[in-house]
């Protein structure tokens, strides 16, 4: 009995030590809605965009918000944030709130909300082009302790905003794919020529350029025809927004790679493409790909060569003689 | 004398009384009261064409906006998420999702020959009917018929496929009445359009529900066509060709009482009345969630496990105090990150460093950046660092914690912070592709100091920013 109860206390001691423990006092949590606003304006045209601001920390927070510009981005729709870059366009925008202001602390009870009310006002003499900006909210600290030693953290929380100042509804958009292809390893390929096997899964890969000087959005399909040119699979793109003069990684409706997994029916010459459609202009890459049975022609050979092999052994056996 | 005028008086009654057997009088039908047909939804049948690009295949499909013939749906307004269509004429499909108002997603693939150009698409609306009334006089032993509007080709009103001028009989409705006083039902009895004994008036389904007993005057009837399973019932229409979209569409139906032997093509029922039934569009309740993302960090305990490694200070959401250190010596804090975003596209987090662990209050000096065991790692290369002596510097490491974000670095490799100081970009710690759901990670911190570090306090700050992905 005194050895269970030794081996449970044991038990919950190590358990006790070993699970992570997460201070429960002072946190930090913050939203913000929305994550991202695209705008289309004119020039001498005014909009204005409210955003929520949740503080979902146990504490009271006092924060700064703030807009910083960018011009470049990852192949996956993140900024490049630099808080020190500045733009002559940043005084499009204002606050229209009465007690908050852009680089001014201001502070929202635990468990509460605040709206930034952010209005953008361009004017008639702006240049047409895309401007990008993050509007973000920091927690906000004035005070130095002297005796600290570590890293003090600040915690920014951000929304984009990919605005377009143009005098048409649709400008003019220049849409590239580049290097859709099959992933390496599942195929051969012979020139602008690729094999595979009938049925092995493949995966493809492809990105899109924006060589235009406004954003646009990655709205289409992914399609396999084959050689009698009727489809045998569809797939939507990731509608994503791609700013000017930059590079995004198409992927398929859930975030995944494009993947096509031909049946046994799939023998023969296929056509694989990718289509982007944009308001006032199209993008299609094409890839060629002939299927046939690999692996099955590779098992049918294997077993010819072990039932001839057992063959040849059965036939050289001596025969007993009488 | 008296009795003269007795007779001739009872002569007269006897007159009376033979004529009124041999020449019975008239009776005028009358109306049947608080009658109703009330379906179990008024829900419309689904009508329409499969339209290019959809492919065998694929989930994805979409519908024609322009009506022709018979094929009126020209808008997925009609439909559902979990709704089973015919698509192509004979399988059939669940609905997974409606994109917009042309497009839906199935949740099994399209079979060859159920994608091509107007092939059709199909949802058979399977409501119960439950016809209620009142009586007007007793009719003992006889049956009541109700009449349900039809397509006037008796063929195409019995096919099974939704019509869009009147309810398809579906091969074998159910129909029966609930007994009451004065009424014992026996099981109905459905006739398609057309079939015997239902021609007249013409173009409408009849069902008849005969009874015994005496009948009553007033007397609460209910009578059903099909069943709330939808396992026999007629099919509702689908819309007319001539009705304007969000409008329903109204049809007339009949119920009479007839005296047992009656013929009901051609007798007059004793009692009737006309009323209307209305189907319409179901309505597709939506909600709107705003988009945002939600970002936390919060401290972690000294003695806790993280990264492979036990803390040995205990941090807050916004500071990591390292404290008093020891000679080559390592000192691992934690902290935990958590995002969440509803936004397609995804999140990113990203960090930088101001300057390095710095010394202000004296003559400037630093705690450098760590390069870890092999002096290769940096603001953006990891590398591992398990060794304090000889390698001193500020350096992290990242693990996750719950729901798979991408992470950069990861345990047991470490890089330190870009830093702003030196004009390097923000590094990104944490991020995921497509909507991210409470994703977790640890972000662990280590330090090292030699015994060429002047003494003094140290401290840099460190920004963390969450942004969506566009």
């Amino acid at each position: 009995m005194t050895k269970k109860i030794f081996i449970t206390t044991l038990c919950l001691i190590t358990f006790a030590i070993l699970l992570p423990k997460h201070v429960s006092a002072a946190n930090y949590g913050m939203s913000i809605s929305p994550p991202l606003l695209r705008v289309h304006i004119k020039p001498g045209k005014s909009i204005t965009q409210v955003y929520k601001i949740e503080n979902l920390s146990n504490n009271d927070k006092t924060l700064v918000a703030a807009i910083v510009p960018f011009t470049e981005s990852d192949n996956f729709g993140n900024p490049v944030l630099n808080p020190k870059t500045t733009a002559p366009w940043l005084s499009y925008f204002s606050l229209a709130n009465s007690e908050i202001k852009f680089n001014k602390p201001f502070s929202i009870p635990a468990g509460s909300s605040e709206q930034l009310i952010l209005s953008l006002s361009v004017p008639e003499t702006a240049p047409l082009k895309d401007i990008y900006v993050t509007l973000i909210v920091s927690t906000y600290e004035n005070s130095l302790d002297q005796t600290f030693q570590g890293s003090a953290l600040r915690a920014t929380i951000g929304s984009n905003l990919l605005i377009t100042i143009s005098s048409q509804a649709y400008p003019d958009t220049i849409l590239r794919i580049e290097g859709f292809y099959p992933a390496k390893g599942a195929v051969i390929r012979i020139g602008n020529l690729y094999f595979a096997d009938s049925i092995t899964p493949l995966k493809f890969t492809a990105t899109v350029t924006n060589e235009g000087n406004f954003a646009a959005e990655t709205k289409g399909v992914f399609r396999v025809v084959s050689g009698k040119n009727k489809p045998v699979y569809l797939e939507g793109i990731l509608p994503v927004n791609i700013i000017a003069k930059s590079q995004r990684q198409l992927l398929n409706t859930n975030g995944d790679t494009f993947e096509f997994s031909p049946s046994l029916g799939n023998i023969g010459p296929h056509q694989l493409s990718l289509e982007i459609k944009t308001d006032n202009s199209n993008t299609t890459s094409t890839i060629d790909i002939i299927f046939f049975p690999l692996k099955l022609s590779l098992g049918l050979l294997i077993s010819l060569l072990i039932i001839i092999s057992i063959i040849k052994i059965t036939s050289k056996t001596p025969e007993k003689s009488t | 004398m008296k009795n003269r005028h007795v007779l001739q008086c009872v002569f007269a009654l006897t007159l009376v009384l033979i004529s009124s057997f041999l020449y019975p009088s008239f009776s005028f039908a009358a109306n049947l009261t608080v009658a109703k047909d009330t379906l179990q939804s008024s829900r419309m049948s689904f009508s329409g064409r499969v339209k290019s690009p959809t492919i065998a295949g694929s989930t994805h499909v979409w519908i024609y906006t322009t009506a022709a013939t018979v094929f009126t749906s020209i808008s997925t307004a009609g439909l559902k998420p979990g709704d089973s269509l015919i698509i192509g004429g004979t399988n059939s499909y669940t609905i997974a999702s409606i994109i917009d108002d042309d497009e839906f997603t199935t949740t099994t693939v399209l079979a060859a020959g159920d994608a091509d150009d107007t092939d059709v698409i199909y949802f058979k609306s399977l409501p119960q009917h439950v016809i209620t009334f009142k009586t007007a006089s007793a009719v003992p032993a006889g049956f009541f018929r109700v009449l349900i509007p039809a397509d006037s080709t008796p063929a195409t009103a019995n096919n099974g496929i939704p019509d869009i001028t009147g309810f398809d009989f579906n091969t074998t409705p159910a129909a029966a009445g609930t007994n009451t006083t004065g009424y014992t039902f026996s099981t109905g009895v459905a006739t398609a359009s057309g079939g015997t004994g239902c021609t007249s008036p013409a173009n409408y389904h009849c069902f008849e529900y005969h009874y015994i007993g005496a009948g009553g005057i007033g007397t609460n009837i209910t009578l059903s066509i099909g069943n709330t399973a939808g396992s026999a019932n007629i099919i509702a229409p689908a819309p007319s060709a001539s009705r304007v979209a969000n409008t329903a569409d109204a049809y007339t139906f009949k119920i009479q009482n007839f005296t047992n032997t009656s013929n009901p093509n051609s007798a007059t029922p004793t009692d009737d009345v006309t009323g209307k039934v209305a189907v319409i569009e179901s309505v597709r309740v939506t909600a709107t969630v705003d988009p945002s993302i939600t970002f936390k960090i919060e401290g972690v305990n000294s003695g806790a496990s993280a990264c492979s490694l036990t803390t040995d200070v205990t941090t807050t959401n916004a500071s990591v105090p390292f404290g008093v250190m020891a000679l080559d010596t390592f000192k691992a804090a934690a902290q935990l990150l958590t995002v969440s975003t509803n936004a397609v596209s995804g999140y990113v987090v990203t960090a930088i460093e101001n300057s390095r662990l710095s010394n202000l209050a004296t003559s400037p000096s630093y705690i450098p950046d760590t390069t870890c065991d092999n002096n290769l790692c940096d603001f953006d290369t990891p590398d591992t660092w398990a060794t304090a002596a000889n390698n001193a510097g500020f350096g992290y490491t990242l693990a996750v914690v719950a729901n798979a974000p991408t992470i950069a670095p990861t345990a047991p490799n470490y890089q330190h912070f870009p830093s702003l100081a030196d004009l390097e970009s923000p590094f990104q710690i944490m991020s995921n592709t497509t909507i991210a759901s409470s994703q977790q990670a640890h972000v662990c911190y280590k330090l090292s100091v030699d015994a060429t570090q002047p003494a003094g306090n140290y401290e840099n700050q460190i920004t963390y920013t969450a942004t969506a992905s566009f």
